[in-house]
């Protein structure tokens, strides 16, 4: 049998059949739940439940000593990550107070092959429940959750001369009013006046 | 990629959350199992898909059992099946003398009466795997003592 044991990749396998289980398991709680906050909920107490556990497994790997403050928090999320997902997200954004950052992500093993229904499921929803879980148990309280994607995307330019191009600042200033109100609930001729009004107020654009 | 360790937790919060889901709805004693065993089936169902794309035909019945014995048990539980045994007639045993769900659990009796749930999830991935591949089943684990576990498989014939 040892002409076909090569062929399968048990560390792909195994990844894919963890997408696959969570997929069904998603699927499964949509069957008998009714509402998506309460799934939401649910997956994102499962996640906790993980967390709680895999903090263990992070700090026997690594045996990274304790973080000081949340930049270095931030990085070791990032490793941890990049450990048991393979993944790399960003850490972008912070507040001016330290205290809070973004991780931006393309795409998650775990929502491979997946198409969304529009129905306010977060099907990722473990992940923060994990970080809050995980770091729980490092003695850190932390709120964790899904902020919207960005209305458009604007590209990384490494130059400052693309950030001052007039459609990069016209993206830039929509997708920060799209942060501030609820796009489907105002008529163009309010949004066009709420462009405006972010645009003169607010030195960056 | 992910990790395995995340694969191994899931496993277990899954089981946590039917046990929590079927509470709920009665009040026996009895645990209901259906639904782990259920999501075991529909992952076994599109695993075996993307498992068998680049895989020859396989000759008959005997050959599919092979296959999940060696290839399809060292990726996802790390070792071969030790024993397979069959009548020939449709009813296959297969024996894990350390099943990766029971490892570490004990190492004799204690928490057997536990075990059937650690077992349900693998139950359905077997299950739904054959049923890709056009073999009707029904799967069922025994475990005498702790971390090995038989796996019967009953070919439904029509």
């Amino acid at each position: 049998m040892s002409r076909q044991t090569s062929r399968l990749d048990a560390k792909k396998v195994n990844s894919e059949l963890l997408t696959l289980t969570y997929g069904a398991l998603v699927s499964q709680m949509l069957k008998e739940i009714d509402s998506s906050e309460d799934v939401n909920k649910q997956l994102e107490r499962i996640g906790y439940n993980m967390g709680v556990r895999l903090v263990e497994d992070f700090l026997a790997r690594t045996t990274s000593g304790r973080c000081l403050e949340m930049r270095e928090t931030a990085d070791k999320i990032q490793q941890a990550f990049r450990l048991y997902l393979n993944m790399q997200p960003t850490v972008t954004s912070w507040s001016s107070s330290g205290d809070e950052f973004s991780l931006v992500w393309d795409q998650c093993p775990l929502s491979e092959w997946v198409e969304m229904p529009s129905n306010g499921l977060k099907y990722c929803a473990i992940i923060p429940g994990a970080i809050r879980g995980a770091l729980q148990m490092v003695q850190l309280d932390v709120q964790c959750w899904f902020v919207q994607p960005p209305l458009l995307w604007v590209c990384r330019a490494r130059t400052n001369l693309l950030h001052n191009a007039p459609i990069m600042r016209a993206l830039r200033a929509l997708n920060a009013v799209s942060n501030d109100i609820d796009l489907f609930n105002c008529s163009l001729n309010e949004f066009a006046l709420a462009a405006y009004c972010k645009i003169s107020y607010s030195g960056t654009y | 990629m992910a990790d395995d360790i995340l694969f191994d937790l899931l496993h277990s919060e899954i089981i946590n959350y039917s046990l929590e889901q079927s509470k709920d709805n009665n009040e026996k004693k009895e645990v209901d199992l259906s639904v782990v065993e259920y999501i075991g089936f529909s992952a076994g169902y599109k695993i075996m898909e993307r498992l068998t794309r680049e895989w020859p035909r396989f000759k008959d019945e005997l050959d599919t059992m092979k296959f999940i014995c060696t290839d399809f048990w060292t990726c996802i539980y790390k070792k071969q099946i030790d024993n397979l045994r069959t009548n020939h007639q449709g009813v296959y045993v297969l024996q894990d003398n350390a099943f990766r769900f029971l490892t570490n659990f004990s190492n004799g009796h204690q928490y057997l009466e536990y075990a059937p749930r650690y077992v349900a999830y693998t139950c359905g991935l077997i299950r739904g795997g054959l049923a890709n591949l056009c073999i009707n089943s029904v799967v069922t684990a025994e475990v005498q003592s702790m971390p090995s576990c038989k796996f019967h498989i009953h070919v439904q014939r029509t």
